[in-house]
């Protein structure tokens, strides 16, 4: 059916609204990870730089900016102490602070949280890619007795609140000696309902013949699994590795319970250390944030199609 | 095959993957943990300062850092002793101290010090010690502390020709200036504000002769005539004479504007001298005393160490905190600047006081400041948390703002919420007295039980012929 222009205006203008509602925070933090100190909430978006060097009594001089008084403004000569107006023009320039990033790269170890995050967000992904299809398969393939109870029963697990699980889960971990390890992020992370219901729900539509003509060619189970559903689910399990990944990734709150030597920290808690209550790096801080989501952003465009599919088939998201 | 190389790849990342984490496991019983929080340059300072003390002392068991972010800290601590896994060494604000003893989570540090002649309880600076012990038992040692001082751009106070704040002003000069130094434009917007006061707000009830807590520190007095008329003016900056913005507004955004020369004045600790010093270029910024209001009170955090009674290595805890507080250990933490050492030889050593990181700060001040301090933010006692004393407060302030009460109305809110809360931590039971309540419901069931038999044995209840039972029983056959 054709939408009529009006509704089809109506339509894109309540979507470009919603899409300003999450792209413009991420613009603003784009900005300010390049602005100067001081300059976060000058009221403008472009990063302008309020000292340097400006022409004065023929002479090239650095300056900083004291006061604003309309379009002039009184500037400090630091060479000589001297307080002089000037007009704003002539100070304020459009200037990137691209050193930010630099800066907040020196920091921390951001190339150590970096591998840390690398290392558990694949362990995780790898694991989870795993454990779930293997449980997918089974429960979309196997016959054996209270098969659905228990697909019931590991689904309603999605259901529990997740800071219900923290305790428990971390006094297990002590009796281990898992804490402040990168298996202590790692385990928790393998096993995930919604990966196995995903996965079931594709391995579902994978036609049943093909997997009795594999059968009558001398097939295992095992064979079956991973010569024929495996191969055939590319598209469910780059959509699973997707999500499960950028989850990993983006993770603050595990990572932040369970680690607490600062060599093994992830990017998202190493970066929540540029806080502190009274004193506060905005620029940093976002050059930092930057940093952080870029492999996230770059793997949600490499794989965007298997995400969208993923949502689609099962009607969840990541 | 592709496909065959496709698993093999899998397998081995798997395998590798697998490998490196069983071979990463940890062990903390190998350690000495000593747990921190701080920015990225703090804890660079006590990395430094750890790796020196493995490198030099060899202890049978290396110490190590454990560390988390400011905002969640105690909360952790909290959450980690209740876990049974808490650090050895605790890193911690004076404040939180009868909280911690309260639960039974610090070590009585009275006999270590005692018995080791090598410790000398009066190197540290006057006063910082004062809160590290409770009931005539230390706790913790100090470490480190700051004072709380009245950050200024001297090029706003040069360009208005207002001369820089010192140690005779009052609440009456701070406003005085602050209406000179803001800044109005045509449209009638402020373009640059005069003072923020919002960090000190305890303080300023106190500097009033208002107090929040009673000095047992088990009720909260904060109705008082004197605090309202603190919690007013603090209002009146704002809202009156429009020198501060909103008090509601974040304390980050005043931060940046300092930084950014669209506000004058600031008050702030001394962690925020570098990073001022190094945003605004040498000279612009200096420090003052806090303004004084009837009283003359300052404010200081202090940091102190303390070992947890959860320790099971408790003397080697000890060791690391004597070196901790030592010369040497002491002067590692200072290279920072982020904070004032609490021994006196450092404190009052041209390492401190000439900091190659704050040339141009006059930073005797926040030693002038120390001898009347008190507890900032809040001297919380140990039923309550500064995050509830403070969410309340800002609650009150809200109310005041929002015209909802009056400042007395607001604050006799809080003091009834307040005093709700404590009420409610002082009835949670510890775990022997939930034992204790275990064993004597189990003996009364049981006595219920027992009398419950007799009753029953002495035949009336029984089935016997004749008794009741019997009767119902034989109706219900029929």
């Amino acid at each position: 059916m054709k939408r009529s222009a009006p509704a089809a205006f109506l339509l894109y203008a309540l979507l470009l609204v919603f899409s300003a509602w999450y792209v413009v925070p991420f613009c603003w933090a784009l900005v300010t990870s390049v602005k100067h100190p001081g300059m976060v909430f000058d009221g403008r978006w472009l990063p302008y730089a309020r000292e340097g060097s400006m022409p004065l009594d023929g002479r090239q001089r650095e300056i900083r900016v004291v006061e604003e008084r309309g379009d002039s403004l009184l500037v400090r000569i630091v060479e000589t102490g001297e307080l002089r107006g000037v007009l704003r023009k002539d100070v304020e320039t459009v200037s990137p602070r691209w050193s930010n990033y630099a800066e907040a790269w020196s920091m921390v170890p951001f190339g150590r949280y970096f591998l840390n995050s690398m290392l558990i967000g694949l362990c995780v992904t790898l694991g989870q890619l795993v454990v779930c299809s293997l449980g997918g398969y089974a429960f979309a393939r196997l016959e054996f007795p209270g098969r659905d109870t228990v697909f019931f029963l590991y689904l309603a697990t999605l259901m529990i609140p997740g800071p219900v699980l923290t305790v428990p889960v971390y006094l297990l971990l002590r009796e281990y000696h898992l804490l402040n390890t990168y298996q202590g992020v790692v385990l928790p992370g393998l096993f995930s309902a919604y990966g196995t219901f995903l996965l079931r729900q594709f391995f579902l539509t994978i036609p049943k013949d093909l997997e009795d003509a594999a059968r009558m060619d001398g097939a295992g189970t095992l064979g079956v699994y991973l010569r024929i559903i495996l191969p055939l689910s590319g598209p469910a399990l780059a959509a699973l590795a997707t999500f499960v990944f950028i989850g990993s990734w983006n993770d603050f709150f595990w990572p932040s319970i369970v680690l607490t030597d600062p060599d093994r920290l992830t990017l998202p808690v190493g970066l929540a250390h540029f806080n502190d209550i009274y004193v506060f790096d905005y620029g940093r801080l976002m050059a930092g944030s930057m940093i952080t989501i870029a492999p996230a952003i770059l793997m949600y465009l490499v794989f965007q199609r298997f995400i969208t599919r993923g949502v689609v088939m099962t009607g969840l998201k990541g | 095959m592709p496909r065959n190389l496709l698993l093999a790849v899998c397998a081995a990342a798997l395998l590798s993957a697998g490998l490196f984490l069983l071979l990463t496991a940890d062990d903390p019983s190998r350690y000495v943990v000593f747990s921190t929080w701080g920015t990225p340059s703090e804890i660079a300072g006590f990395r430094t300062l750890i790796d020196h003390y493995n490198a030099t002392r060899h202890p049978l068991h290396p110490v190590k850092l454990s560390h988390s972010e400011q905002y969640q800290y105690t909360e952790r601590l909290l959450v980690q002793s209740a876990a049974l896994a808490p650090p050895d060494i605790i890193h911690l604000d004076r404040k939180d101290i009868p909280l911690f003893v309260q639960k039974g989570l610090l070590e009585d540090m009275t006999p270590l010090m005692k018995g080791d002649s090598s410790f000398d309880p009066g190197v540290f600076l006057p006063g910082l010690s004062a809160g590290c012990s409770v009931a005539g038992r230390a706790y913790a040692v100090p470490h480190n502390f700051s004072t709380l001082v009245l950050y200024f751009n001297r090029d706003h106070f040069d360009a208005a020709g207002i001369p820089c704040p010192d140690s005779t002003w009052t609440w009456e000069s701070l406003l005085t200036a602050a209406r000179r130094l803001t800044i109005v434009d045509r449209a009638g917007n402020i373009v640059r504000y005069g003072c923020h006061m919002q960090i000190a707000f305890s303080t300023l009830l106190q500097q009033n002769g208002g107090h929040v807590l009673n000095a047992a520190l088990d009720s909260c007095v904060i109705a008082s005539e004197e605090c309202a008329d603190a919690l007013q003016f603090e209002v009146d900056l704002s809202e009156k004479y429009r020198v501060s913005w909103s008090m509601l507004a974040q304390n980050l955004q005043w931060d940046d504007m300092f930084k950014g020369g669209r506000l004058s004045m600031i008050v702030n600790g001394r962690w925020a001298a570098v990073p001022y010093e190094q945003a605004m270029g040498k000279g612009t910024v200096d420090i003052a005393p806090l303004p004084r209001g009837r009283f003359r009170k300052g404010a200081a955090a202090v940091h102190v160490m303390a070992i947890s009674s959860g320790s099971a290595k408790k003397k080697e805890a000890w060791e690391f905190v004597k070196f901790l507080v030592s010369d040497e250990g002491e002067r590692m933490v200072n290279r920072e600047g982020a904070t004032i050492p609490a021994t006196r030889s450092i404190a009052c050593s041209d390492a401190f006081l000439r900091h190659v990181l704050t040339p141009a700060m006059d930073n005797r001040v926040f030693l002038e400041e120390l001898p009347s301090s008190v507890v900032w933010p809040f001297e919380q006692g140990p039923y309550l948390t500064t995050f509830t004393l403070q969410s309340r407060f800002e609650l009150a302030m809200r109310r005041v703002l929002l015209h909802e009460a009056t400042a007395m109305q607001s604050l006799r809110g809080m003091q009834e919420e307040i005093n709700r809360d404590i009420q409610v931590q002082r009835r949670v039971p510890d775990r022997r007295r939930f034992f204790g309540g275990l064993l004597s419901w189990c003996c009364a069931a049981l006595c219920v039980l027992a009398c419950v038999s007799a009753w029953r044995l002495l035949g009336h209840g029984s089935g016997r012929p004749g008794s009741s039972l019997h009767r119902r029983g034989a109706e219900r056959k029929l």
